[in-house]
């Protein structure tokens, strides 16, 4: 292992001459420096990738000798779960996060065919010192390759809560995410130090953005599902501090692919631009920095070592404290031309859009810190909780429903008022009569919050719907070609609108005690427990019950309860039904006495199309990508 | 002149926000939000009626932890850490201004047994909690944890995690008066 060490610490020196030479070579204008960026990054990538590899032969093989992989991994772990315990713990996930980044890196100069040199030198160089911050760390605080004198036979086994499937997907995707706003952030930093922002710097940035925001995007949904059915709380988000950390960089990166657009089409907000791009990767930073360090109250948090929070806290003040420095005193060079916004158009709206993502991440950022300055200040310990968020999410989601409707009878630069009105007032008029109309029939009441909210939706579907009726006279495809990207987004806006307003609102929830044979009936369907058994898994022992849902597909439903004798841990497994309209979910409880269990049933009507909304988004995104590219 | 001073001014203000921002982090850093101070402390020991490991037959009561300072061990033999902690305890045995009482916590009988045997008791009486029951009272989230109660039964000092020196010399004998 000190093999591997030897080389983390080279993967550090290589990422520091990463930084220096290429930005030397801008500076002085040499060359041959400059050309030097490319090798670096791609040795210092094959440098990480052995390591990475090394760490996970080591937790394949059961090494026990490492400290790390004694602490988060047990050898009657699944393989595949085995491997993944690479990003179980903080020097693991540190590790990955180092590991991402080189593969950005390796990925700008794979593309690097469009850029100039200085530029390509530069984002390179930064992106190199951003890596050996966190190698320094590696190597000094948070060593995943420390070996132990100890003979440790057996490890302490994976938290059993990250003994799902969910840990293959979510750490990487979410990271790739995190990591990839920092290839926005070092063209941003490359454009300060020029004093130069143009078009085609959009043009330049706006994929990798895309990227890194699509990532994003997929993180963040297999997160959410992945608390839905494992955490056996029946909820998909919770306003946790570590969920809101990845919210954060979401909703500024959505606001900065729409000012890119803007930055492309008509040069404006260049200095926004900036700013939001430095904002961005700041809040990828705050939220690595709020996981791993635990100075929040987290379901994800673990009790860490003061020394690292105050090395991570001291990385963030140095890379986002010198990028702001650099931006307050070269963004003046920049050449802004004065222009006016005409109200009724596409800038006008795509600036709304920006104002309001931006208010909805502020709420959310102080909401979250919020616990924080209390106790700092001295007043006491506080948490902010969902009817917060909930309260001060929801007029801003409504806004920004509103508009992303809006921009779809709003094209070129300036509208017709009179036509815009009179049309925005049919359309909203046809939906909120259907919203009335489906809530009446399907539920017999009308709330009001509910009714606008799914008003709301409809209004957006109900103009995506119009433009391509429309299209017909231009042709659809060529609409498809030009903006179904975006059609498909925020035509998953909606679906997910609707998706959240129907499930919170009419979720039903029911807790009973159950013996063998009881029947329990939740709103319109009804279980009957047919047996409760013991359960022998590979690292785990339990119980699992047999319910059946007495319908005409006579489902069984299969939840248990397991508990990890190594970690000393019982978890509940929840047993989803899953449908389009609906999921049925049942979760056991714990038991009450030899024969009677406590059970918790949930059906929960359009949860799925949470889902379902947030991957049309992420399709829109790709496909986004896809048009960039196709149209070089 | 003002006018451009204040223009430039303007794009200082998102590093005076991240200043704001890096003071609270750096204060709160120097916090554990964790650390609540248990619910029980200050409260008598939550009644049970228990087995002893020794002796299945024999009951246990809350009424052990009258007269004595009692530090209550929670403890299991397939928990690595508590053996971190044995040799200490073994040692700390000797002190006769305490009571070492163990709370064998959701565990087996006979490991127990065999457990003690192997390593040596420290404990003056071991409570048998196979189910948990009293731990859960206790409001333990994992093995070992520590209580130190006073002579009237009221918990006054609860650890999470092993017992060593330092933790004894910074926290438990203070407490021992005398």
């Amino acid at each position: 292992m000190t093999f591997y060490y030897l080389l983390l610490v080279f993967s550090f020196l290589v990422a520091l001459l990463q930084c220096v030479i290429p930005l030397w070579g801008s500076f002085w204008q040499r060359v041959s420096w400059m050309q030097l960026a490319k090798s670096m990054a791609w040795i210092q990538f094959l440098l990480l990738a052995i390591v990475f590899f090394g760490l996970g032969l080591a937790f394949f093989n059961n090494d026990f000798s490492l400290l790390y992989v004694a602490q988060n991994s047990n050898s009657h772990l699944p393989w595949l779960y085995r491997v993944c315990a690479i990003w179980g713990g903080h020097e693991g996930s540190i590790l990955l996060w180092v590991f991402m980044l080189s593969v950005w890196t390796v990925a700008v100069s794979l593309s690097s065919k469009k850029l100039t040199l200085p530029t390509l030198a530069q984002v390179i160089a930064v992106l190199g010192f951003i890596s050996a911050g966190f190698l320094l760390f590696l190597i000094t605080l948070s060593n995943p390759l420390m070996t132990t004198v100890q003979i440790i036979m057996e490890g302490r086994d994976l938290n059993p809560l990250l003994q799902d499937p969910g840990l293959v997907f979510h750490p990487p995707l979410l990271y790739m995410g995190y990591v990839g706003f920092s290839v926005t952030f070092a063209f941003a930093i490359s454009a300060l130090l020029q004093g130069r922002l143009d078009r085609e710097w959009g043009r330049l940035v706006r994929p990798w953005t895309l990227s890194a925001w699509c990532f994003l995007t997929a993180g963040i949904i297999s997160g959410s599902w992945w608390a839905y059915q494992v955490l056996g709380w029946g909820g998909w988000w919770f306003w946790d501090p570590v969920e809101n950390a990845s919210l954060l960089p979401w909703l500024t990166g959505t606001a900065l692919i729409h000012a890119l657009l803007t930055l492309e089409k008509k040069e404006l907000l260049k200095t926004w631009v900036i700013l939001l791009a430095i904002l961005t990767f700041a809040l990828s930073l705050l939220g690595t920095f709020i996981v791993r360090s635990g100075i929040l109250v987290s379901v994800h948090a673990f009790a860490v070592d003061p020394w690292r929070g105050i090395f991570m806290l001291g990385l963030l003040t140095l890379i986002v404290g010198a990028a702001l420095l650099l931006y307050a005193v070269r963004v003046q060079h920049f050449t802004v031309k004065p222009h006016v916004l005409p109200i009724f158009s596409k800038e006008a709206l795509l600036v709304s859009n920006n104002i309001l993502l931006s208010v909805a991440a502020f709420t959310i950022l102080l909401g979250t810190l919020y616990p924080l300055v209390i106790e700092v200040l001295g007043l006491g310990k506080l948490s902010v909780g969902a009817p917060y968020f909930n309260r001060v999410f929801t007029p801003v989601a409504c806004l920004v429903l509103f508009f992303v409707g809006l921009s779809y009878l709003v094209n070129g630069t300036q509208t017709k008022v009179m036509q815009l009105c009179t049309r925005s007032i049919c359309l909203l008029a046809i939906s909120i009569g259907t919203s009335v109309l489906l809530l009446i029939f399907f539920t017999h009441g009308l709330q009001w919050k509910v009714m606008l909210g799914l008003a709301l939706a409809l209004w957006i579907i109900l103009n995506t719907l119009y433009v391509i009726w429309r299209s017909k006279k231009l042709g659809l495809r060529q609409i498809l070609q030009t903006r179904g990207a975006m059609l498909l987004a925020h035509f998953g806006v909606a679906v997910s609108a609707i998706g959240i307003i129907l499930s919170s609102t009419y979720s039903v929830q029911r807790d009973v005690r159950m013996t063998v044979g009881d029947s329990v009936q939740l709103g319109v369907y009804r279980f009957i427990l047919q047996s409760v058994y013991d359960l022998q898994g590979p690292n785990y022992t339990g119980a699992e019950a047999n319910l059946q849902l007495i319908n005409a597909t006579k489902t069984y439903l299969k939840p248990q309860l397991r508990y990890y004798p190594v970690s000393n841990i019982a978890l509940s497994k929840p047993a989803i039904d899953i449908g389009l309209w609906r999921d049925l979910y049942v979760a056991l409880a714990e038991p009450l006495n030899d024969n009677t269990w406590a059970l918790r049933f949930y059906a929960k009507p359009f949860v799925r199309w949470i889902w379902m909304g947030a991957v049309l988004m992420l399709a829109g995104g790709l496909c986004s990508i896809v048009q960039i590219k196709s149209k070089k | 002149m003002t006018k451009q001073y204040l223009l430039t001014v303007r794009y200082f203000f998102p590093m005076m926000l991240l200043v704001l921002l890096l003071f609270f982090l750096w204060q709160g850093l120097q916090r554990d939000p964790l650390q609540l101070p248990s619910p029980l402390l200050n409260k008598p020991m939550p009644t049970f009626t228990l087995a002893s490991v020794e002796n299945s037959k024999k009951r246990l009561t809350a009424n052990m932890f009258f007269g004595h300072v009692s530090l209550l061990v929670v403890w299991s033999s397939w928990c690595v850490n508590c053996l971190a902690e044995h040799a200490f305890l073994l040692n700390a045995r000797k002190d006769s201004r305490l009571q070492i009482i163990g709370l064998n916590y959701r565990d087996r009988l006979l490991s127990a047994r065999h457990w003690l045997s192997q390593y040596g008791n420290p404990y003056y009486k071991v409570i048998f909690d196979p189910k948990g029951l009293l731990g859960m009272n206790l409001g333990v989230s994992g093995v070992p944890e520590s209580f130190l109660l006073d002579e009237k039964g009221i918990i006054r000092y609860k650890q999470i995690g092993p017992l060593n020196e330092f933790i004894w010399n910074t926290e438990i004998e203070p407490r021992l008066g005398g």
